[in-house]
């Protein structure tokens, strides 16, 4: 019990000065950066910066308010800490969940990152088995199958029916591969 | 009448347009109840091969998906307690607690009846009232009328959706400061473009719309399966009986107007209209302690405003080129591809896309209530499919989506990294809603906010010599102040 106060606390002070860090630093880097486009125009008085400046003021303002309110929240709890404690399930997987939820991330970045390499039509149903793993299907036939079948059906309203351009590559034969694909489904 | 069969005939004269129509119907129901879908994925995901239809083609097909989209996200807020777009919220408040209570068909059935109703209502009021106010709007709106009706629209949006008003502040904060990434209204000078000729042309809300609400939704349901919490529905399949419609006939009525007119703000209309709906249900009701715990009533009050709202919205973006919300953004920039300026002028220009659009929203809620019907029956059974198959097929289709908007795989970067900023956001009690709102009329109200000025000769007290901008002014300064009083009487 009295470690999961402190653990609660501990996280419940943390996160709105995460928060509030996020924010004025969002605000304090676009500022100074405002400074590049500091001109005065002619046709209109308050210039370029006016806007930006304004919104980031308002952010500012809104931060520290959203900070304090939770701060004040989280005294106000520290006085009645019973009422605090909210016992969320401890899954023994936690690392588990939290490592496959990092690959849920980090799946679709390498995946944008391959596209202009490897082409859309080479690394897709890869990575719609990869996800699917990851999602929890287990068995590898029918992930192979089901990826196969969603990326055809893909293939076939994309490329075939609506003639979407999609990413060929520029890697040594996957160029060659994709272009051999769309001519093969007559849309090349 | 005739300007009915002008929009009846445009419309079935073509059998494209009728099967863009069924499409658009069938499409809107199935993204609306698909978990990690909504109406707007769907729509944000057409935009780009709307070009390849004609004008009127391109907008009747996503008036059609935003109508029947809004009721198609209330089937997952009753079953799994994820409303399918944020004006779907309030419906799961009552909704889900039906379903577990074994009631999910009567939650079913008053959501579709009575979105028919009130977007049928809508749709009527629509026909009849966009072109007076539209003659009205060319007279009495100019730039400061135009600034202080988004900044209205701003401030109320800024109050729904987030954790607490502060965070509602900030969204709606953060999407307007994007918007200004680019180039200025004033003097077309770079902005925050960081020496990047992409980041020039400003940040295209095609890939920020999908990554906040489809790619951050996956990621969210990807969480929810690693820790073991994603469960499948319940369904039961029964119909609420026309007793059950009788005993909350007025909340029907009550809620219709306020959907209409709440639709007609250019903000979060529909949401809006559904969150205010409920509480002044709750408000009036015999039995207000029910609320929450599966009261009828608080499905019919939410399901009849939202899809009210969908009328209403169509006003200020066909009279006044402003979106009333997600969806209609999106239709401005179909409007954009077509190379059309949304505004006053539309409905003399361009007659016919205007009543094809209203006779197909008209038809589209009549259509509801049928395939309504039909859906709680058969389509609701394909939400037992695996999550695991879902969540890539929706990746992918944006992925492909957000490609094909510019044909940059710098478009795809974008779209991702706003759907990890969108779930850590949405973890944390911000509003998806608010930053995309804030992005799309961001950039309108700094143009307006420019020529408002050159105008009143930098003086801001101008805006209170015109009388729709001063009272507008002053709406907009009644609502921040409710909203705060609120906020402060919430934290006691």
């Amino acid at each position: 019990m009295a470690e999961d106060l402190r653990r609660i606390k501990g996280r419940s002070q943390l996160r709105p000065l995460v928060e509030l860090a996020i924010w004025l630093t969002l605000v304090i880097g676009m500022w100074v950066y405002s400074y590049q486009f500091d001109r005065k125009l002619q046709s209109y008085a308050f210039g370029p910066v006016a806007w930006p400046r304004a919104v980031l003021l308002f952010i500012a303002l809104a931060a520290v308010i959203a900070f304090a309110a939770d701060w004040r929240r989280n005294q106000a709890a520290e006085v009645n800490p019973a009422a605090d404690i909210v016992r969320t399930p401890r899954t023994p997987t936690r690392l588990g969940a939290n490592l496959r939820l990092l690959t849920a991330f980090a799946l679709p970045l390498g995946y944008v990152w391959l596209l202009p390499h490897a082409g859309y039509f080479a690394t897709t149903p890869f990575f719609l088995g990869g996800f699917m793993r990851l999602l929890g299907l287990t068995r590898w036939p029918v992930v192979i199958a089901l990826s196969l079948a969603i990326y055809a059906v893909m293939l076939l309203l994309f490329s075939k029916l609506l003639f979407i351009p999609l990413p060929t590559g520029n890697w040594p034969g996957f160029y060659d591969f994709s272009n051999w694909l769309l001519v093969r489904i007559g849309s090349g | 009448m005739s300007d009915f069969l002008l929009g009846l005939h445009g419309l079935i004269s073509s059998p494209l347009n009728i099967v863009l129509f069924v499409a658009g119907l069938f499409g809107g129901l199935f993204f609306g109840a698909v978990p990690g879908l909504n109406a707007v994925v769907l729509a944000t995901i057409l935009l780009p091969f709307t070009g390849y239809l004609d004008a009127t083609q391109a907008i009747m097909l996503l008036a059609v998906i935003y109508v029947s989209g809004v009721y198609g996200g209330a089937v997952t807020a009753i079953l799994f307690n994820i409303p399918g777009s944020p004006e779907n919220a309030p419906t799961a408040f009552d909704g889900y607690p039906m379903t577990q209570q074994g009631r999910a068909g009567k939650a079913i059935g008053a959501a579709v009846t009575c979105s028919a109703i009130g977007g049928a209502f809508s749709a009527v009021v629509m026909m009849v009232a966009t072109a007076p106010i539209a003659n009205w709007a060319i007279r009495a709106f100019g730039p400061p009328e135009l600034f202080t009706l988004i900044l209205f629209g701003l401030s109320v949006a800024s109050s729904v959706g987030a954790q607490n008003l502060w965070k509602g502040w900030l969204s709606v904060g953060l999407g307007v400061l994007i918007a200004t990434i680019g180039t200025d209204a004033a003097g077309g000078l770079k902005r925050f473009d960081f020496g990047s000729d992409y980041m020039m042309a400003g940040i295209n809300f095609v890939p920020m719309i999908l990554g906040v609400f489809a790619i951050s939704e996956v990621f969210i349901q990807s969480q929810r399966i690693a820790q073991g919490l994603h469960a499948p529905p319940k369904i039961g399949l029964d119909f609420p009986s026309l007793r059950e419609f009788w005993e909350v006939r007025v909340t029907i009525i009550r809620s219709a107007i306020i959907g209409f007119f709440s639709g007609l703000l250019p903000g979060i209309g529909a949401t809006l209209a559904a969150f205010l709906s409920y509480s002044e249900a709750a408000r009036w009701s015999k039995h207000p302690e029910r609320f929450g715990k599966g009261a009828l009533e608080g499905v019919v009050a939410s399901e009849t405003a939202n899809n009210a709202a969908t009328g209403g919205a169509m006003i200020p973006l066909l009279a006044l080129g402003l979106p009333g919300g997600a969806l209609t953004a999106v239709m401005v920039g179909a409007f954009e591809i077509h190379g059309i300026e949304p505004g006053p002028l539309v409905l003399v220009m361009s007659k016919q896309l205007v009543w094809v659009v209203f006779v197909a929203m008209f038809f589209a809620n009549v259509a509801i209530f049928g395939l309504g019907w039909f859906e709680s029956k058969t389509i609701v059974h394909l939400l037992r499919v695996p999550f695991s198959i879902l969540g890539p097929t929706i990746l992918l289709i944006s992925t492909i989506g957000a490609f094909a908007a510019r044909n940059l795989v710098v478009d795809v970067w974008v779209m991702y990294a706003a759907g990890i900023v969108g779930y850590l956001m949405r973890r944390s009690g911000y509003s998806m809603p608010g930053i995309v709102l804030g992005l799309i009329l961001g950039r309108i109200g700094e143009s307006a906010f420019v020529k408002t000025m050159q105008m009143l000769d930098y003086s801001f007290l101008g805006l209170f010599t015109r009388p729709i901008s001063a009272i507008l002014l002053v709406l907009t300064i009644l609502s921040l102040g409710y909203n705060l009083y609120e906020a402060l009487k919430k934290r006691r």
